[in-house]
């Protein structure tokens, strides 16, 4: 049964991980469903060792299912195959939480831009350019960033490139998996700022994943919050936007 | 990246080196003064000389002439075995580190299997069924040789494909081949291209030695490891000649290795992160600021807390200031938050108390007095007895707080006896058993005596920071220092810990220094509160007037991006830019450039303390103008 609309529909996500030396693996998701609109937030809350980070990852494919459904824009994509993953990279995207290693620290900023347009729309090089030029006024860089390595880049700024480098293809999920927590107050605000602009204009939804529920309130509409899986059922609640 | 390489002096010279002996190897014929295997027997032996420049062999062969062409052999030896052992051990390596799986174990049993072959002796059979070749034997060195890269390349492998950009890829859809070309190979490669450099030396000494005992090139074809044989053989007769050809033979080999290190320094240059290089070292303007801004009286009477510290200035190497002029007093039963963002200089304050700045770092002014006690004026020795029995001190994250090889109990057991010798007792074994229990019963642990029998990874991270709490309080300290001890752990149990520092403070009458960036945790735990700002105090007051009225323009923008008071649906509050790298303040109000009130007078000069309301300061021109009015 899945939500009829949905972008994004989970249904009883079970993901164990192997234990070394112990016969029963360990159950890290339990049962989870959520589905998500497209253009929408879903805030997804919950302590360490609740599964948070694991669902993202079952969900982009970089983590196995034990048990359950994945389905997006209709597609059951719970086992995708590497090459079906290849077309559905386009429309599902992901910026995370520590945006020291989600850059490469050898390749410019220009560089990591440019790549999902290489592989996915085949541009020429000129064009390939402008769109990168684009996204990092967009995103508020300054436009020589393209030809810097991203050690140059204080911690926002990196999010701000992992956020352009998610929305080069213009994707209608972006999984963000704590995209705020390693950063300041100060810098926090703007990035949160920043993601909902974009969501304004480019009508992408997000999966928004997040420990301090202030965040995940003021930036979804509904929020599911997790339990650890020995603690009782999940519940899901609305928040008062409009 | 070359332009960067034309900087390091040894690189060029290295490199020019290999360059000469490369010319030679191609131009031979044209730069040899003579036929390698001229014989001139009247000048047989004769030393460096016009006509022989590097001097002549047992048999008059001019030396310079057999070392310029020996020079073919030895760079084509070398270039074969490197190039075999790149490439098996760059692919190989990648490849097993990358997919994991089969093909890992395959590999590493593979590589496995080769290193315990005995080299040399495989060699000697090569050797016999392909005589006098030069290649083959080097490219099965290159590949006996590549067991050693692959299990490098493998681990390097290993750590890179964890990292996120590395996820990131993968959800791109991107191919496996891409991902290991465009994304793990850069990282890896540079320290393939040290291995690289210290191949090569080695695989043109191994040729050489080769040749010297008589296989490969031998003579009468010229080779360098022949004129060492030939060097040898009249080594009391002729010593120069084992100098001229075991010269060239060793600064090829330094060249090799030099150069790999520079090619790997100037590679790696553009991108790898450096901490010194991202901050421009400190301008006029802020040094005139610190040198006026210690001349400033303390703002506030610092005297009769249990800590007291005044005007005290930290600077890194550089020189840059991080702390500037910093002066705070806590009292008995007072708990002190300092609030700020990532590089305000809260924690190098917070080591700085306790005597511990990183290296690189030293305190250029002020006093910290504990009790009336300089600190700053005692020994490493007095210094190292106070803390951990005045002085507490509580980290960031628990689990690197504690030995991972000893169990909670031996930690705190071990504390609690070094505390007891220092006051001249010897605790029996019973006492300090109890004492141990008692420690982890006032941080409310359940079963204390369970718990330490535990190590600190069978314990939550919420267990694990109380654990931490008891090891702090195992001397009767007087401060506690905790420098963000909630920021590891979630929501709830932050709330647990911060009740757990309220409770203690009470009943041990003590004072505690905490350091956050959170202000959920000022509004739970702080009596006062100051708010530090690239380096230097802006703002002083009791923790409810500062979070009701704060008075300083950044203490009130950092209070409304709070997201916990924003309104869903509206846009947050931002303060634009981001907190300048240290050394990169400017004159007057380091905070003028993101403040949204900022005028000209602002920039003008140091900013001076106002005292605005009973105990509330503030370093604001505004405020100054206000209270005047």
């Amino acid at each position: 049964m899945t939500t009829v609309g949905a972008l994004l529909d989970v249904r009883d996500l079970t993901v164990d991980y192997p234990v070394r030396h112990a016969r029963t693996p360990y159950r890290a998701v339990d049962g989870v469903s959520l589905s998500i609109a497209p253009g929408e937030t879903l805030g997804l809350v919950g302590e360490s060792g609740s599964g948070k980070s694991t669902i993202c990852l079952s969900i982009l494919g970089l983590a196995p299912v034990t048990a359950g459904t994945i389905t997006f824009a209709g597609q059951d994509i719970t086992r995708a195959t590497r090459a079906q993953r290849r077309t559905i990279g386009k429309d599902l995207q992901v910026v995370f939480q520590d945006p020291y290693s989600s850059l490469n620290p050898a390749r410019t900023v220009g560089q990591a831009l440019s790549e999902p347009l290489e592989v996915h729309e085949k541009l020429p090089a000129a064009q390939r350019r402008d769109r990168v030029a684009q996204m990092l006024e967009r995103v508020g860089l300054p436009p020589d960033a393209a030809s810097r390595y991203p050690a140059g880049f204080s911690g926002g700024q990196r999010q701000r490139i992992a956020i352009a480098r998610a929305l080069m293809l213009c994707p209608r999920l972006v999984i963000c998996d704590e995209p705020v927590s390693a950063l300041d107050l100060s810098v926090q605000a703007q990035i949160l700022n920043l993601l909902a602009d974009l969501q304004r204009d480019l009508s992408v939804a997000y999966l928004f994943v997040s420990h301090d529920q202030a965040v995940v309130t003021y930036m979804a509409s509904r929020i599911k919050v997790l339990t650890p899986p020995s603690e009782g059922p999940d519940h899901e609640k609305k928040t008062d936007h409009n | 990246m070359i332009r960067r390489f034309a900087r390091k002096p040894v690189g060029v010279a290295a490199a020019a080196w290999l360059l000469l002996v490369l010319v030679c190897a191609v131009f031979a014929p044209l730069i040899a003064p003579y036929d390698p295997q001229a014989q001139d027997l009247p000048a047989a032996l004769s030393g460096p000389s016009g006509s022989h420049l590097l001097g002549a062999d047992q048999l008059g062969r001019d030396v310079l002439s057999q070392l310029i062409y020996g020079a073919r052999s030895a760079l084509i030896g070398v270039v074969c075995a490197v190039a075999t052992w790149l490439v098996l051990g760059v692919s190989l390596g990648i490849t097993a580190g990358y997919l994991r799986g089969r093909a890992d174990s395959a590999i590493s049993r593979t590589a496995d299997l080769l290193l315990s072959l005995p080299g040399l002796v495989v060699l000697l059979v090569v050797f016999s069924v392909f005589p006098g070749s030069l290649i083959v034997p080097m490219l099965v060195l290159g590949g006996l040789a590549s067991a050693g890269l692959i299990r490098i390349v493998r681990s390097v492998t290993l750590t890179v494909r964890e990292d996120l950009y590395v996820k990131a890829a993968q959800v791109l859809g991107l191919s496996q081949v891409r991902i290991m070309t465009r994304h793990v190979l850069p990282r890896v490669s540079s320290a393939v291209i040290v291995q690289a450099g210290l191949f090569a030396a080695i695989a043109l000494v191994i040729q050489n030695g080769l040749s010297f005992l008589g296989f490969g090139v031998v003579l009468p074809n010229p080779s360098w490891g022949g004129v060492l044989g030939e060097a040898s053989q009249v080594l009391l007769r002729s010593p120069w000649l084992l100098v001229a050809a075991g010269g060239v033979v060793g600064l090829t080999v330094l060249a090799f290795v030099l150069l790999g290190n520079a090619t790997r320094d100037a590679w790696t240059e553009a991108w790898a992160p450096s901490q010194l290089s991202s901050a421009p070292p400190a301008g006029r303007g802020a040094r005139a600021a610190r040198a006026e801004g210690t001349a400033q009286a303390p703002h506030a009477d610092t005297s009769g807390g249990v800590l007291t510290v005044r005007g005290l200035s930290v600077e890194f190497d550089g020189p840059r200031p991080v702390v500037s002029d910093v002066s705070f007093s806590i009292g008995r039963g007072e708990t002190l938050v300092v609030v700020g963002e990532t590089g305000c200089g809260k924690s190098v304050t917070a080591l700085a108390v306790l005597g511990l700045l990183p290296a690189g770092a030293r305190r250029t002014a002020g006093t910290v007095l504990l009790d009336g006690m300089d600190l700053s004026k005692c020994s490493r020795k007095e210094l190292a007895a106070i803390r951990g029995s005045r002085i507490g001190y509580i980290a960031q994250d628990p689990m690197v707080s504690l030995d991972p090889n000893f169990t909670v109990g031996a930690q705190i057991a071990e504390a609690v006896r070094r505390h007891s010798r220092a006051s001249g007792r010897t605790l029996p074994r019973k006492a300090v058993r109890d004492r141990v229990a008692g420690l982890l019963g006032s941080v409310n642990l359940r079963d204390p005596a369970a718990v330490a029998r535990k190590y600190p990874h069978q314990l939550s991270g919420g267990m694990l920071q109380r654990c931490v709490i008891a090891l702090a309080l195992s001397g009767d300290p007087d401060l506690l220092i905790a420098d963000e001890p909630t920021t590891a752990l979630d929501v709830t149990i932050q709330a647990e810990i911060l009740a757990l520092l309220r409770r203690l403070l009470e009943t041990r009458n003590m004072a505690i220094l905490l350091i956050t960036h959170d202000w959920e945790v000022v509004a739970q735990i702080a009596d006062r509160a100051v708010v530090m700002y690239a380096g230097e105090i802006v703002e002083e007051a009791a923790a409810a007037d500062l979070l009701a009225a704060p008075e300083h323009p950044y203490g009130r923008a950092l209070l409304a991006c709070d997201p916990v008071r924003a309104l869903p649906g509206h846009r947050l509050p931002v303060i634009p830019g981001s907190v300048p790298v240290p050394g990169a303040w400017q004159a007057g109000c380091r905070f003028a450039p993101r403040c949204a009130e900022a005028e000209q007078k602002c920039s003008a000069a140091p900013v001076a303390f106002t005292r605005t309301a009973a105990g509330h300061f503030t370093r604001c021109v505004h405020a100054e103008a206000r209270v005047q009015a």
